[in-house]
């Protein structure tokens, strides 16, 4: 078969352009050798070079079967049936459809031609970002590590070689030791990281005395397939020793300051008090004034210390399990007077069962002197201050609510930062240091709670703060069994004992309360008379307090139990008369009697003792 | 009421020893302790503490922390070792950063202790309550 037509280059071009075009198919290609001369009535005439399509055309006119070719004289006519003719036209179809499939190769050709063109120049424009992105973070002052989904390094920058104490053309080796040593690959997220954490930051100390500054990010794909964890290093050795000595100048001169308002302030004191003879009213009106300024400014040198303190890290806190509740009423009792003076209504409002947190009350009173403080300081006359504490989820929240002027909306991210101050001129009174949020931010913080404000411009504010709940006998068995393992095969090194209030009916009104502030108070104070860190005080329930006391049991046992003595005998006996209030001992050694915490809790419900 | 026999003079005054190293501090509690019929002796160390103590044998001890030649607490310890020492009262005068030490203080036995700056009637409630307290032990 011939007659393709073959378009130079490689870009197709339309049939009819093609210089030799396909081959058309005429009569002549129809025509055997022999040349065929069947008579027919009925023929048409057509020269060979004619058309197939053509002489179709011709017999579908005439609607003859046959067509006779009129040839020259040698070769004499032949004639050709219609199949003959279809059959020309089959040939030229072929003709076609072979010339459609080399087009449609050469299309692909180019196609592919163009396609290996671009991606070479991607290529090639890759490579060069990747160049670029290799000095780029060749020369960068903080160090970089890429490590891969198993936790192999795949890059380092010289920066952070040389910030782990390496030079910057050791190899990757050398650095994975280093990296291991601190136990870096533990730190970052892994394939099935078990909290889904995403990125995070930790400091090291390198192993030539650098303070460095770690913070990793992790690598997904598109589709959050983990590719591994980028980590960038700084060093941060001098920002720390002038955090340290910023944070030990504001300590120290915090101390300094003491000294001379004590002078002062007892100065003052006795001048008032007629150490020096009797005054006159004037001058004991500026002496008060001096006096009340003295205390703000003992105020002021507290808040920059624990602030210091907070920033340094360093701020003693002294947990316990204790019921917010608790806190709450010792800081209205407190606050109570300044309410009256200003006029606003101070109330709380909780639900009688709070989930207990773990906590310092201390430090949370601070808290809460500081946001009812300050709800009554923007409150006008005549306004109300109402502070709840409700369990939400696995927190324990207090929210304290103003009727106060409250906080403009872009200002309420701002205000628990430090030295920050709103609307300071719509108070009376003494300015604070601007420091009392940013210390409540701080210590709610170090307590794994949250801070924050709800407030709309001149219709009050709602200050929250949450504190994570506990369950007091997880953190008695935790304790219990902490002891056990440090104190094993010591038989009867700690005790175990439960103070429980056992408050009849017809006294419960005129008596809870007592015992409810006993057991504060002896909370309050526990650490006096249980000053080992492994003895540990709790309330369990409403009436129930429990002690634990670590090593050197019978000693302070018995401490423990003459403080409890004293306590009940001056407050609960006085206040709620004699019997039939019983306030028991219960007694356990352990693991002398049981090596089972909760046997050792029953066995000194058992051996409840009367003590009073 | 006349005091005409002068039985009232009589009676023993409550002794107090004042150990800081801070003279204004100490002198604005004796005049205020002496007004409040105490009879106050002072030293400005550890050192010179426990040899008040030995010649004068005070009742209550108000005790600062930090001093030069020996602080508080070594005070504290030195003197509950003495014959005589574990019957003193004692107050820490301390500052409120160092809180964490009470509990160093209290395994010496403390009877109370009271931060810096403190008010003076507020320190004063305390001895009484530390005093009172001795007297319903002592009987």
């Amino acid at each position: 078969m011939t007659g393709l037509c073959k378009c130079p280059g490689s870009v197709p071009r339309p049939r009819q352009r093609c210089a030799d075009g396909p081959k058309m198919v005429r009569i002549s290609d129809l025509i055997r050798g022999d040349g065929s001369t069947i008579p027919t009535e009925c023929t048409v005439a057509v020269t060979p070079d004619t058309p197939v399509t053509e002489a179709l055309r011709k017999m579908q006119e005439v609607g003859c079967d046959n067509i006779m070719v009129m040839q020259d004289d040698t070769k004499g006519r032949s004639v050709l049936s219609k199949e003959d003719v279809l059959s020309g036209l089959l040939l030229e179809l072929d003709n076609s459809q072979v010339q459609l499939m080399q087009l449609q190769q050469q299309i692909e050709r180019g196609i592919a031609d163009q396609i290996d063109v671009v991606q070479d120049g991607v290529r090639a424009i890759v490579q060069w970002e990747k160049d670029k992105l290799a000095v780029a973070t060749d020369h960068m002052t903080e160090g970089l590590i890429i490590l891969g989904p198993t936790g192999e390094i795949e890059r380092a920058n010289p920066s952070a070689k040389v910030l782990l104490g390496l030079k910057p053309d050791d190899g990757l080796d050398a650095l994975a030791g280093i990296i291991d040593g601190l136990g870096l690959r533990n730190m970052v997220s892994s394939k099935d990281d078990p909290d889904d954490r995403k990125e995070g930051g930790f400091k090291v100390r390198s192993t030539h005395h650098k303070i460095l500054k770690m913070r990793w990010n992790q690598m997904a794909d598109l589709w959050g397939r983990f590719l591994g964890n980028v980590i960038t290093v700084r060093d941060v050795t001098e920002e720390e020793i002038a955090e340290k000595s910023k944070t030990e100048f504001i300590a120290s001169i915090s101390h300094e300051l003491r000294t001379p308002l004590t002078t002062i302030q007892n100065s003052v004191s006795n001048i008032l008090a007629g150490v020096t003879g009797k005054i006159t009213d004037k001058t004991s009106d500026y002496l008060h004034a001096m006096k009340s300024d003295c205390h703000r400014l003992a105020d002021l040198v507290n808040d920059l210390l624990d602030m210091a303190k907070l920033q340094a890290g360093s701020m003693p806190v002294n947990r316990r399990v204790m019921s917010v509740v608790s806190v709450v009423n010792d800081t209205m009792h407190m606050l109570a007077s300044q309410a009256h003076a200003r006029n606003v209504e101070l109330h709380y409002e909780t639900p009688s069962r709070i989930s207990p947190v773990y906590a310092d009350p201390q430090r949370i009173g601070q808290v809460l002197t500081n946001l009812i403080g300050n709800a009554l300081h923007f409150t006008p006359p005549g306004g109300k201050v109402t502070v709840r504490t409700f369990d939400s989820g696995d927190d324990v929240v207090t929210v304290v609510q103003d009727t106060g002027i409250g906080i403009a909306a872009e200002l309420q991210k701002q205000i628990f930062g430090t030295f920050y101050q709103i609307h300071r001129e719509a108070g009376p009174g003494s300015r604070g240091s601007g420091l009392g949020l940013a210390i409540c931010h701080g210590i709610i913080a170090m307590h794994g709670g949250a801070i924050w404000v709800e407030s709309t411009e001149g219709h009050g504010s709602r200050f929250f703060f949450s504190l994570p709940r506990t369950d007091p006998f997880i953190m008695l068995y935790k304790h219990l069994s902490s002891l056990s393992r440090s104190s094993s095969g010591v038989s009867g090194d700690f005790a175990f004992m439960m103070l429980h209030f056992d408050v009849p009916a017809e006294k419960a009104d005129a008596c809870a309360g007592e015992a409810g502030s006993i057991i504060n108070e002896l909370l309050a104070e526990s650490d006096h008379f249980l000053p080992d860190p492994q003895d540990l005080a709790i309330q369990t329930e409403d009436f129930e307090v429990v002690f634990v006391v670590g090593d050197k049991a019978s000693v302070r046992l018995d401490k423990v139990r003459r403080r409890i003595q004293e306590i009940v005998r001056a407050r609960f006996r006085k206040n709620c008369g004699q019997a039939p209030i019983l306030p028991m001992l219960g007694v356990g050694f352990y693991p002398g009697d049981t090596s089972e915490v909760r046997d050792l809790e029953k066995m000194a419900r058992r051996k409840l003792i009367r003590l009073f | 009421m006349f005091d005409f026999l002068g039985l009232k003079k009589k009676a023993s005054k409550t002794r107090i020893l004042v150990v800081d190293d801070e003279p204004n501090i100490v002198q604005t509690l004796q005049d205020r302790l002496e007004m409040n019929e105490y009879e106050v002796f002072t030293a400005g160390n550890g050192r010179e503490g426990l040899q008040k103590f030995e010649q004068e044998r005070p009742d209550v001890i108000l005790l600062d922390v930090i001093m030069p030649i020996m602080d508080g607490h070594e005070m504290l310890e030195m003197l509950r070792k003495q014959a005589g020492g574990q019957d003193v009262s004692v107050i820490m005068l301390t500052a409120r950063s160092q809180t964490q030490d009470i509990a160093r203080a209290n395994a010496c036995g403390i009877d109370d202790y009271i931060v810096k700056p403190f008010d003076l009637s507020e320190l004063l409630e305390k001895i009484e309550s530390v005093v009172e307290h001795r007297k319903a032990v002592m009987r």
